[in-house]
């Protein structure tokens, strides 16, 4: 009798289960498709004509090699890659070493004056970069020559990456 | 018979020639270990010093001068930049809309952050690894590339209006860059686009540090799931969204990229924020680099001020 009875409980419950879940994922799916939406537009683009584009075109289209041919006629696209490249590598190293060993300090070595230093530290970091832009951009101006980038030491990433 | 008495007799504080402070009570040994500790710190310390803290002197002295390019002369009131600011419309201008992104965006994007890292900390999620990269990767799209697409998107002749006429929700294409309004809503979709998904990433970590006793109290105490989200599952997170508030204002107050590449300050200057500002200032037209230090001084004094209201708000709850 009692086992009619759980059975009898059971079914409906089952069925309107299976269903409960679906608006979770129907939500997920319009955010998901929102976040991925532009930058799908974005590489499909990159294969379509300026008049498909503008035409909003969602399928890709056989423009890539055209495309590319006339970015690299126009931009020094391997020079861009060079610095980017330079940039990142350098100050992810640079930034690995310094703050590593800083870390290490901080833990290993621990005391209360140097929790207040790193307190002050850590300040540093809320520092908007407006405010250092100005007297940097004079500093790196006059330790350029007219043609290089000012040098990946000068890069708000590494103070930031810290 | 304790143990304790012969060392309690033996510290007494001296006065030595090793000075005062923690380390006069020291060993030779232990001094040497406290030095070395200090010396890992040297690096990190003296980048930072040089870097942040000696260039934020430089530009506290910058904004007592005038004068164009590098022909910079003390001001005559010596705040003479800062009361220019005072009377500068543009500066106004650039300042409310600062801070209207920053009171609509973050409060609307942390809500929506929060709701998303509850939905996808459910472990029987399924595809649960596409969700997560799904919500994360506009984060790691640069604000150049992505300022573009959505000029392009937005355009009078792009795919939004174009879905909104195919749909017939409107009857003629909506200029979303040309109107202030509506400009201003573009930079705040964009804005929510990017980082929301960043933020969900750290509210799902704060999330795995919940402890899963105190949902399971709540459930057996008879708690919904949305009485348990607010009453248990918030108020354990209350470090995670201190931390994303003050950093989700940080970024805001300093939005620079957006404003230039997205409307490039807008349908005249109306969507323009202090740091395009500060950017025009200082490097376009007639370079002023006393006021643009004076500008990015008041910027810093707001974020700091914003900072610390939110540190004392969030400490006087806990």
């Amino acid at each position: 009798m009692t086992d009619v009875a759980t059975k009898l409980e059971k079914s409906p419950t089952r069925t309107t289960a299976r269903w409960r879940g679906v608006p979770k994922y129907v939500f997920l799916s319009i955010v998901a498709l929102l976040s991925i939406g532009p930058l799908y537009f974005m590489v499909v683009s990159a294969t379509n004509t300026t008049q498909d584009v503008l035409a909003s075109k969602m399928i890709p289209g056989g423009n890539l090699i055209a495309n590319w041919q006339s970015l690299t006629e126009f931009q020094d696209v391997g020079s861009a890659m060079y610095h980017s490249v330079l940039n990142a590598v350098v100050t992810t190293v640079l930034a690995l070493v310094v703050c590593s060993i800083a870390g290490y300090g901080f833990e290993v070595y621990h005391s209360p004056n140097k929790d207040r230093l790193m307190w002050v530290l850590m300040l540093a970091m809320m520092i908007p970069f407006a405010a250092t832009m100005i007297p940097l951009f004079q500093a790196c101006s006059l330790t350029r020559d007219s043609s290089t980038r000012p040098g990946p030491w000068c890069s708000p990433r590494l103070r930031r990456r810290c | 018979m304790s143990t304790m008495t012969p060392v309690a007799l033996e510290k007494r504080p001296k006065r030595n020639k090793r000075g005062t402070g923690a380390r006069r009570d020291m060993s030779p040994a232990a001094r040497r270990r406290s030095l070395t500790g200090w010396a890992f710190l040297i690096p990190a310390a003296a980048l930072i010093g040089i870097m942040m803290f000696w260039p934020m002197f430089q530009a506290l002295l910058l904004s007592f001068q005038t004068g164009r390019g590098s022909a910079l002369d003390w001001a005559d009131p010596l705040l003479f930049n800062y009361e220019r600011m005072l009377n500068d419309d543009i500066f106004r201008l650039t300042l409310t809309n600062t801070l209207l992104y920053l009171v609509i965006q973050v409060p609307i994007m942390l809500i929506s952050a929060l709701v998303l890292a509850n939905i996808l900390n459910n472990p029987r999620l399924r595809w649960k690894g596409f969700w997560r990269t799904a919500i994360f990767v506009p984060a790691a799209i640069s604000l150049v590339s992505y300022s573009l697409v959505f000029r392009t998107i937005f355009a009078t002749d792009g795919l939004v209006n174009d879905m909104l006429l195919a749909v017939h929700l409107i009857d003629s294409p909506i200029n979303w860059l040309g109107n202030t309004d509506t400009a201003r809503l573009v930079i705040i979709l964009g804005l929510l686009w990017r980082w929301t998904g960043f933020n969900v990433i750290f509210y799902l970590a704060a999330l795995q540090n919940i402890d899963p006793t105190t949902l399971e109290a709540a459930k057996m105490d008879g708690a919904g799931p949305i009485r348990t989200f607010f009453s248990v599952t918030i108020p354990q997170m209350k470090p995670m969204i201190l931390l994303t508030v003050i950093m989700s204002t940080n970024g805001t107050i300093q939005m620079f990229d957006e404003s230039y590449n997205l409307t490039r300050g807008g349908p005249a200057n109306t969507t323009m924020t202090m740091s395009h500002y500060l950017f025009d200032v200082s490097f376009q037209n007639n370079p002023n680099f006393g006021y643009g230090a004076a500008l990015s001084y008041v910027i810093l004094i707001i974020v700091a001020v914003l900072a610390a209201i939110q540190m004392k708000v969030g400490d006087k709850r806990d």
